[in-house]
């Protein structure tokens, strides 16, 4: 059996490779290991787990997530944070890479997903920063470093699907990247101002130092989003709701934000409920494909055979930890996010206890490492969303443009290892 | 013919996906609905098995709208550069349609003894397991037909091209 599982992963692999939609890729791969391998008993397992998986109650909270997000996006929120944020930051180096980052921060804190964040920005902020005759590589590379923390800053489908494959609390997990979400943005912000000579900034720029009033109205303007992040955030800290129940009263906030800004109609209700549902859907099918294959991988023990070859390599925990890191590093260049994380999250389970870190610390650093890979060249799903958003930035620009967000990130993985309080602080007091 | 197939297959994928964006609303309320009655000290048992029967029938009658507007992930960098990437498509989708059914015949055999046996969900509100079994086989179904049709049409596109 272990033979044909390894074979198995191969198979899923090349059809990813092939381009292969994901789900099918494990649906073709399940479908001849259930008839070759376990035979007529095997049809219940695999049918069962499709349905078990589908009907996970913690899995919910993925299409509300994105139901609150699509309907903030869709009140045009965007717009309204860019303009509120332009008149709060003054001058300061690198001004609107600056703002684009903030921007990008408090995007994360309302979408889980990287792709759409860019995307967005791609399409409303690029072409100012360009117009403006700022850096493409700075643009580009601020966008894909800020968009990148939408899986880190809750709320997060990756840390949804990690968690649930984890068998890690979700809750903790989501609060775990508030910390970590700040403090990424900030060594982004270092690195633009550092960047960033005092001769880029256009003399609109330093015209727009911010007055009393004109802060006040764009606090009033932020109050609502800012209300419903803390709420959403607040209540799966408090304990006060699970994140299913924190994703459904943040859709119903979401729906009191849209009347606010004077855009709730019925199409808007109708639009962003039906994209969320397709959203949903199409990530929750990879969930739901791949359940028996890595169901199947730790039966098999091929999971145990690959775990017991790293810990192998070496006793240090380090060495045992950087190799576990540095697989994913590589293979998120070839191949989907999610579809990784369901294979290597059997086996990393096996690894816990050989690695100097406790397993909420370890799963952060990998959601962090499964994020590199969404903007690390040449296959970075999210490098070609931006792409896809704005034709006019090539993509060796972006690829040249993202490299040194990549190395903040890396440094900041080594920062989780050496403080590990950076991760765990906000989940201690859950 | 062919059209006259799309064009159903349209309505129903498109009224299926409706009824996925409706089921993902109640979702929202009865969520809603539990964190109140929690406040007020009256929890109920059935709001967290509801919800997760909605979300399967969410995913599923969504899935054939997925399908029609060729929305599933894949990385596509390899089979963009094919030189016939039609043809690699409407050989891929051929795949993809006969898994489908394979999934949705052996679901159906899985289904009857659920139904015959009166298998229900281990949960604090029990139903019938064939009703989430039947929603997953009618998604699978819709969305196997979807990607057949595909593939039909671009065998007559690819046909009429060469």
């Amino acid at each position: 059996m272990a033979d044909a599982i390894l074979m198995g992963v191969a198979a899923v692999i090349a059809l990813l490779a092939l381009g292969f939609p994901v789900f099918l890729a494990f649906l073709v791969v399940n479908l001849v290991l259930v008839v070759v391998v376990l035979g007529p008993m095997g049809y219940g397992m695999f049918v069962n787990s499709m349905v078990n998986t589908a009907s996970s109650q913690a899995l919910s909270t993925i299409p509300l997530f994105i139901l609150m997000g699509e309907l903030i996006f869709r009140a045009g929120a965007v717009e309204k944070l860019f303009s509120s944020i332009q008149r709060l930051i003054g001058q300061v180096r690198g001004r609107q890479h600056v703002i684009t980052m903030v921007l990008s921060t408090i995007l994360s804190a309302l979408s889980g997903a990287s792709m759409a964040v860019a995307a967005m920005l791609g399409r409303t902020v690029l072409p100012t920063l360009l117009a403006g005759g700022h850096s493409v590589r700075l643009s580009a590379g601020t966008i894909l470093a800020g968009a990148s923390l939408a899986p880190i800053v809750p709320p997060s489908v990756l840390v949804i699907i990690l968690g649930t494959l984890a068998e890690e609390s979700i809750a903790k997990l989501l609060i775990a990247g508030v910390l970590p979400g700040l403090v990424l943005a900030a060594l982004f912000i270092g690195y633009i101002v550092w960047k960033s000579p005092p001769e880029t900034e256009s003399s609109t720029d330093a015209s727009q130092s911010p007055v009393p009033t004109t802060m006040a109205a764009a606090l009033v303007d932020l109050l609502p989003l800012t209300l419903l992040i803390l709420f959403v955030l607040g209540a799966i800290l408090s304990g006060i709701a699970t994140p299913t129940e924190a994703a459904a009263t943040g859709v119903f906030g979401a729906l009191v934000v849209c009347r606010l800004y004077g855009v709730l109609n019925w199409k808007l209700i109708e639009d962003a409920t039906i994209e969320s549902a397709k959203l949903g859907s199409m990530i929750l099918l990879i969930m739901i494909t791949s359940k028996l294959f890595s169901q199947l991988l730790a039966m098999s023990g091929v999971a145990g055979m690959i775990a017991g070859a790293v810990t192998g390599l070496s006793e240090q925990p380090y060495v045992i930890l950087f190799v576990l890191m540095a697989i994913p590093f590589v293979l998120c260049m070839l191949i989907d996010q999610i579809a990784l994380l369901l294979i290597i999250v059997p086996i990393y389970k096996q690894l816990l206890d050989f690695l100097p870190v406790e397993p909420l610390v370890f799963w952060f650093l990998l959601l962090v490492n499964i994020t590199i890979g969404g903007i690390t060249p040449p296959f970075g799903y999210t490098l070609f969303a931006l792409r896809g958003a704005n034709q006019s930035v090539s993509m060796p620009q972006i690829y040249q443009a993202v490299w040194p967000f990549i190395g903040i990130y890396l440094l900041f993985m080594v920062l989780v290892v050496l403080w590990p309080g950076l991760v765990t602080f906000l989940p201690s007091w859950m | 013919m062919i059209d006259v197939l799309d064009q159903s297959l349209a309505h129903t994928s498109r009224w299926l996906v409706w009824c996925g964006g409706i089921l993902l609303v109640v979702l929202v309320g009865i969520t809603c609905f539990e964190v109140v009655a929690r406040a007020v000290g009256q929890p109920t048992a059935w709001v967290n098995d509801y919800t997760a029967y909605g979300l399967l029938a969410s995913i599923f009658l969504s899935l054939p709208e997925i399908t029609r507007r060729r929305g599933h992930v894949a990385i596509s960098f390899l089979s963009d550069n094919l030189p016939d990437r039609l043809h690699f498509d409407s050989i891929m989708q051929v795949i993809a349609a006969i898994s489908l059914f394979v999934t949705v015949y052996l679901a159906v055999q899985i289904g009857i003894d659920q139904w015959r046996q009166g298998i229900e969900t281990i949960s604090a509100t029990p139903i019938q397991k064939v009703w989430l079994t039947g929603l997953m086989c009618l998604g699978l179904a819709v969305s196997g037909l979807e990607f057949l049709l595909a593939s039909v049409k671009g065998w007559a596109q690819r046909g009429v091209c060469g």
